[in-house]
């Protein structure tokens, strides 16, 4: 179980990594900024570390101190995926018609920082290199995955309409895949086999579809300033003025992702020690699970 | 991933008619992940129709995150 005393030595270790990567101090600031928001590294209960250590703590037997620095490269994965995705905000940000001019290069400079910083974090971990060398691995491709789905999504905005299988995709490779990381990397340093790794990905994935569209669904106002093409306002827009319409068809496919994620930990041996992760998901779907196992 | 594809137009469609009648029959999909994510909004409609289903959802995440 993730307690608040194991969050403060990420959120410590997170912040001495910073400090000693002489970035110029606007930059180090807005790294600081980004991950100060809510469910980042030093924003109240910090969303990568919490997987990472719940995935740790269901299959490895202890999870030893030289494992921290992966929860802090996967939180500034996440902070710097963010920044780059403020940029392009920005680059579409209109008011009252109007293109806003000032684009914040800081934020396309402090993101890609925090991207290759989670690399060099990883280079320095205590563990067997073999396994140093999957995560490295992992964390390499989901970075590239989610630049790539950045790119798209980058595209859709330049487009009057967008496609539900698009839409997905982005969701998929962004924030599914920004989500799987700390738990790949929480199922490769344990020495999990294949098919565990992969319930990890799927789970992450399927959580971090969840969320985004939820934070998707309360962002939709701020999403058409931007020209974002997300599934919310796709559905909002075909629902034709039905707003309740709409938010009951997001919250259908929400419930469809999380019941995905708990697809996943079902399939886990019963023999691990799953609570932490129940505990990401609804009430009533480990509730399920347990009458079905009954 | 089980979720995908997605018909806009079919899922708007069964979201209407539960939303509309939610103690009747639910509409069979063909897709049992669909028609359980129906049966949720049906519950949800019946129990607390003032509360959106996706925010009660919500309340229950942050309970877990309190708890922890």
């Amino acid at each position: 179980m993730i307690t608040a005393e194991l969050v403060g030595q990420v959120q410590v270790l997170g912040r001495r990594a910073l400090e000693s990567s002489r970035l110029p101090a606007d930059l180090a600031q807005v790294c600081v900024t980004a991950l100060e928001r809510p469910g980042r590294l030093l924003g109240g209960t910090p969303i990568s570390t919490s997987l990472f250590f719940a995935w740790s703590e269901a299959l490895a037997p202890a999870v030893p101190s030289t494992w921290t620095p992966v929860a802090v490269a996967c939180e500034y994965v996440l902070a710097g995926c963010d920044l780059i995705d403020r940029h392009t905000d920005d680059l579409f940000s209109q008011q009252n018609g109007e293109w806003v001019r000032e684009v914040q290069q800081s934020s396309l400079a402090a993101g890609t920082s925090l991207l290759v910083q989670a690399e060099e974090l990883l280079g320095e971990i205590a563990v067997p290199q073999s396994r140093q060398v999957a995560v490295i691995r992992a964390l390499s491709q989901i970075i590239r995955r989610a630049l790539a789905a950045h790119d798209q999504d980058h595209l859709l905005r330049t487009q009057p309409t967008a496609r539900p299988e698009e839409l997905v995709a982005v969701l998929l490779h962004r924030s599914g895949e920004l989500v799987a990381l700390p738990c790949v990397c929480a199922a490769l340093l344990a020495g999990a086999n294949l098919r565990e790794v992969a319930l990890a990905r799927r789970f992450g994935r399927a959580l971090g579809c969840a969320c985004q569209l939820e934070d998707d669904l309360a962002d939709r106002e701020e999403d058409i300033h931007t020209r974002r093409k997300t599934l919310p306002l796709l559905l909002t827009q075909s629902a034709a003025g039905e707003a309740a319409v709409a938010t009951a068809a997001c919250a259908v496919l929400i419930h469809r992702f999380l019941e995905e994620a708990a697809d996943a930990l079902r399939r886990l041996d019963p023999l691990y020690n799953g609570d932490a992760l129940w505990a990401f998901l609804p009430n009533s779907m480990r509730a399920s699970s347990r009458s079905l196992q009954a | 991933m089980g979720v995908l594809p997605i018909d806009v137009e079919a899922l708007l469609a069964s979201v209407r008619e539960v939303l509309a009648r939610p103690q009747a029959p639910l509409p069979q999909t063909g897709d049992a992940s669909l028609d359980r994510a129906l049966a949720a909004l049906a519950v949800h409609q019946v129990q607390a129709p003032t509360l959106p289903y996706w925010m009660l959802k919500r309340t229950e995440l942050s309970g877990q995150r309190t708890r922890e």
